[in-house]
């Protein structure tokens, strides 16, 4: 059976990486804590995967420190290291069966190590009613799903019991409804085992979903480290707002605490703390108030083009130069009588202002 | 099914096309087959066998499997080590080691076989020296081994490469990360991965090693009974009049080679998947 897990944490400070000329990590200080679940969210060629590598020892780092549980890990080889690793392909053994494949890291410890046949049997089976593949043992790997193929991948990693678990893209290569249900269950069994779990997503409603935390990579940086809510709330850099979902993106001149749009008709927004410069303002599409034209205090854009996606009405708009996206209820769009060529007044219920030079 | 026909597909040009394969097929290579076994036992089953049993030719046979016998191991070690290599790793020289591991493939064996002499010839680089230490080398087994062995390099490595290269590192990653070490690695997550591109390619380099000619003819020096291959005796008894003794030799080579096309046949069949596209060769 699996023993319960004694929850690690993961350190790692001022780490950096190389590829020839191209400095994959520069400078990163992260800790995971004991029993969370933390998701390294970026665009590829952030190097989120790369410091998952590094973590589990399939990369080197170049300098920095890497502890795991406690213990110095930068110079141990990754079979010393007591992670589970799934690989965003899931590699598993072609000529292995399930079974093989989940029992390989206790059958290939040294006899001293190695537990007797009937327990490996046992914890296999246990792992497999765990993932939720019981009787699927024998099949081999090309019989299965994706998401089969995915689940025993985890079960794979965990029959070691690890100190951490490391998921490269767990989600990657699955349907999206299979990958949502996946998602779930991956949350509730992370909550059961309270595992240290470190995951790396391009994929922004991912990691809100499924994370405790998130750290935001952008060219081998950490941008932003924090709860999603806090993330997707106060993003730290234009980068982060602009990589968590859609938002519209304004030129502006701060003066005096104040940013002015470059939008006729809109009001001044405050903007306590910046410096009198030119600095651009963020507005996401559903932070985006659709009232009359002649609303005091709105700016006016003309209405391009309105889609309707489910509940929710989409809204292309042109002000000027200014292509701004805009989502309302489908009752409010309808109220306004939106049509291609109509002029509407725009009120922002939140307005993001960062400086443009950092 | 469609009623249409597909393009190309003209009953009678199909035929024409599928009449000249078989003719050719038939002249080229199961006639010369029939008639190799024809005049094999031209003399009768007795006279078969009884060609066995001169000493020359006795000599000759255990000389190709000794040769065979050094070489088809040191070439698997080498084609497994440099495929590994290849396949699984980025270093500088990468492409000039492929071009030089196809290189014997390109090169006519009988140049191969005047390059040994010049090194290791009387008069050659490497020649004195060995000569100094008693190593016969040209027109002696020695110089045959490396001989065959330049020739039949590449034959496992080709084999290996692109199956290699195609299932990637991630297997061998997550084996490490559970726990395994390079060995273990290498047992149990590659070499089963490869078995299959490996026996045939194992297969193939054997039945180069047996049948090669040129090369060999050239470092062998001909010497009856001592430094005679297969191959090489075959030609001799030809050329003594002594045709059922040399079918009865060629008869085994063209065994030999029926051998590994049934076994390739299998294999392919079998393990098509695993072979990828190992098979194309």
């Amino acid at each position: 059976m699996l023993a319960p897990y004694k929850p690690m944490n993961i350190a790692i400070e001022g780490l950096s990486k190389r590829f020839g000329k191209t400095l994959a990590l520069d400078n990163v200080t992260l800790a995971a804590r004991p029993g969370e679940l933390l998701a390294l969210l970026g665009p590829s060629g952030s190097g989120k995967t790369t410091l998952l590598r590094i973590i589990a020892g399939l990369e080197t780092g170049e300098t920095g420190m890497l502890t795991i549980g406690g213990t110095d890990a930068m110079n141990l080889p990754p079979r010393e290291r007591g992670i589970g690793f799934v690989f965003q392909s899931y590699a598993l053994f072609r000529h292995m069966t399930v079974f093989e494949n989940i029992a390989f890291g206790l059958r290939i410890r040294t006899r001293s190590e190695r537990p007797n046949r009937s327990e490996i049997a046992d914890r296999v089976n246990h792992l497999l009613s765990l993932v939720q593949l019981d009787g699927m043992g024998a099949r081999y790997p090309a019989q299965l799903s994706g998401g089969q193929r995915q689940r025993v991948a985890l079960a794979r990693a965990l029959a070691v019991e690890p100190k951490v678990l490391l998921l490269d893209e767990p989600f990657g290569a699955l349907d999206a409804k299979v990958r949502v249900e996946l998602r779930h269950w991956l949350r509730s069994l992370h909550d059961r085992l309270s595992l240290t779990t470190v995951f790396v997503t391009h994929d922004q409603e991912e990691a809100l979903e499924l994370a405790d935390r998130v750290a935001i990579l952008a060219a081998g940086r950490i941008e932003q480290l924090g709860p999603p809510r806090e993330v997707y709330d106060a993003p730290a850099s234009p980068f982060v707002i602009e990589f968590l979902g859609e938002v519209n993106r304004f030129s502006c001149r701060v003066q005096n605490g104040l940013a002015r749009l470059a939008l006729q008709g809109c009001e001044p927004v405050a903007a306590p703390g910046l410096p009198d410069a030119l600095a651009v303002a963020y507005v996401r599409p559903h932070e985006i108030e659709l009232v009359d034209a002649q609303a005091s205090g709105a700016a006016t854009a003309t209405v391009r083009s309105v889609s309707v996606i489910g509940p929710r009405t989409r809204i292309h708009l042109t002000a000027g130069d200014q292509v701004i996206e805009a989502d309302a209820e489908r009752s409010r769009a309808e109220a306004l009588d939106l049509s291609p060529g109509k002029s509407v007044g725009l009120r922002f219920r939140t307005v993001r202002i960062y400086p443009t030079a950092r | 099914m469609s009623n249409h026909r597909r393009p190309g597909e003209n009953r009678i040009v199909r035929f024409f096309l599928i009449a000249a394969a078989v003719v050719l097929l038939g002249a080229m290579l199961v006639a010369p087959l029939v008639l190799l076994l024809a005049e094999a036992f031209g003399k009768g089953v007795a006279a078969y066998f009884d060609s066995f049993s001169k000493p020359d030719t006795v000599s000759a046979i255990i000389q190709t499997l000794l040769i065979a016998a050094v070489v088809v191991p040191v070439n698997t070690v080498f084609g497994l080590a440099a495929a590994w290599c290849i396949a699984k790793f980025n270093f500088p020289g990468k492409t000039l080691l492929v071009s030089i591991i196809d290189l014997p493939i390109s090169v006519s064996p009988v140049v191969a076989g005047l390059v040994f002499v010049l090194i290791f010839g009387s008069r050659g680089w490497l020649g004195p020296f060995f000569a100094a230490h008693g190593i016969k080398v040209i027109f002696a087994f020695p110089g045959m081994v490396i001989a065959t062995l330049f020739v039949t390099i590449a034959f496992v490595a080709r084999q290996l490469i692109p199956l290699m290269q195609q299932q990637g590192r991630d297997e061998e990653e997550a084996a490490m990360v559970l726990g395994a070490g390079g060995f273990r690695t290498f047992w149990y997550v590659t070499l089963p991965n490869i078995r299959w591109a490996l026996v045939y390619g194992v297969l193939l380099c054997n039945a180069r090693a047996m049948g090669e000619f040129g090369a060999v003819s050239v470092v062998s020096g001909h010497i009856r009974g001592q430094t005679m291959t297969m191959p090489l005796q075959v030609l001799a008894l030809y050329q003594d009049y002594d045709s059922v003794g040399a079918f009865a030799v060629a008869s085994l080579l063209a065994f030999l080679a029926v051998v590994t096309l049934v076994v390739r046949r299998v294999l392919e069949w079998r393990f098509r998947a695993e072979l990828g596209y190992a098979g194309s060769l």
